[in-house]
């Protein structure tokens, strides 16, 4: 998201992430952040998601480099694991950073 | 969003998802029975034997385990591969112990086997149990730092108990029976018997999890 560039002056909500901002994709990413790699079974349950929705969002985030699905043979099974790519661990840094800093600017 | 993201209670949540199956409880509630019935079969036999029980639980529920943790586990909550982090904590942990055996080996049990200090004062009868049974309080609780369950911290507590406990009990009141290991055991299996029971119900098996990982 270049705002920034073209709007200075613009609001740090307006420079939110929204791929990341939804509240099923942020909690997808929060948990892909501190593992090195999940499957999909262990995201739903993480996550209280369904396979649909877990489906669907993780298709939106490979779409936009920020996760990497690979299919793994791990104790002669197949599974696919999901982790994030360099660019969705920097976005979702990114994310993190912003949302932090406009929720530590509002008064309590 | 009102909450902060907070990253250290994600993997603590990914770390507790990965160890609630109760099969890690069951596994050391049936090693402590072996280990009562070790006691008894030294009794019985003589010392020779006092390793079979533990060896035949090692050499069949160890691959049993993992085998009932590919049947039962991962089919409810999937794989996680933990972050380099989290391993070299794993690593640190496993470091720390061995030092803590090797310590406690040098320290404990070689000046014993070698006759050091013969013509000091005798120590309690009590004595080396008892720091066994520190050693093992020590053990789980960095297990349960590591794991990020506090119930592995009474496991070890209990476990820790029953060895000078034993002692004891045979020094007051002349009995053999490892009275103490087997209740630690028994409480310990119960636990974790408990612990799967809960895990199964929690967890049924997705519905699509077998297509979740066809894909």
């Amino acid at each position: 998201m270049n705002a920034k560039q073209d709007h200075p002056d613009k609001h740090p909500l307006a420079e939110l992430d929204r791929l990341i901002h939804a509240p099923a994709r942020l909690m997808v990413l929060t948990y892909l952040y501190v593992v090195e790699s999940a499957d999909y079974i262990f995201l739903m349950q993480l996550t209280g998601l369904t396979w649909g929705n877990i489906s669907t969002h993780l298709s939106k985030l490979e779409d936009a480099g920020y996760v990497k699905i690979e299919k793994k043979f791990i104790e002669k099974k197949s599974h696919s694991m999901v982790h994030l790519t360099p660019k969705g661990r920097q976005a979702f840094m990114e994310y993190k950073t912003s949302m932090q800093q406009v929720l530590g600017e509002l008064p309590d | 969003m009102s909450e902060k993201i907070n990253l250290l209670d994600a993997e603590r949540s990914a770390v507790r998802l990965s160890t609630q199956d109760g099969l890690w409880e069951i596994l050391l509630g049936i090693i402590l029975l072996s280990l009562g019935a070790s006691n008894i079969v030294r009794d019985q036999w003589g010392f020779p034997w006092i390793y079979l029980p533990l060896v035949l639980v090692i050499i069949t529920l160890v691959p049993g385990m993992r085998m009932v943790k590919k049947a039962l586990t991962i089919p409810r909550i999937g794989l996680v591969q933990f972050n380099p982090q989290r391993k070299a904590k794993f690593k640190r942990v496993n470091t720390l112990l061995t030092s803590l055996v090797l310590f406690t080996f040098i320290v404990i049990l070689l000046p014993k086997i070698l006759n050091f200090g013969a013509g000091m004062p005798a120590l309690p009868y009590w004595f080396i149990d008892a720091l066994f049974g520190l050693l093992v309080v020590g053990f789980f609780t960095f297990l349960s730092f590591a794991l990020e369950t506090r119930r592995v911290f009474f496991y070890g507590l209990i476990f820790g108990a029953s060895m000078p406990g034993d002692v004891i009990y045979k020094q007051e009141f002349g009995s053999t029976f490892p009275m103490f290991s087997i209740i630690a055991g028994f409480v310990i299996l119960v636990s974790g018997i408990v612990v799967l029971v809960r895990f199964l119900r929690q967890f049924p098996i997705p519905e699509t999890g077998e297509r979740a990982n066809e894909r």
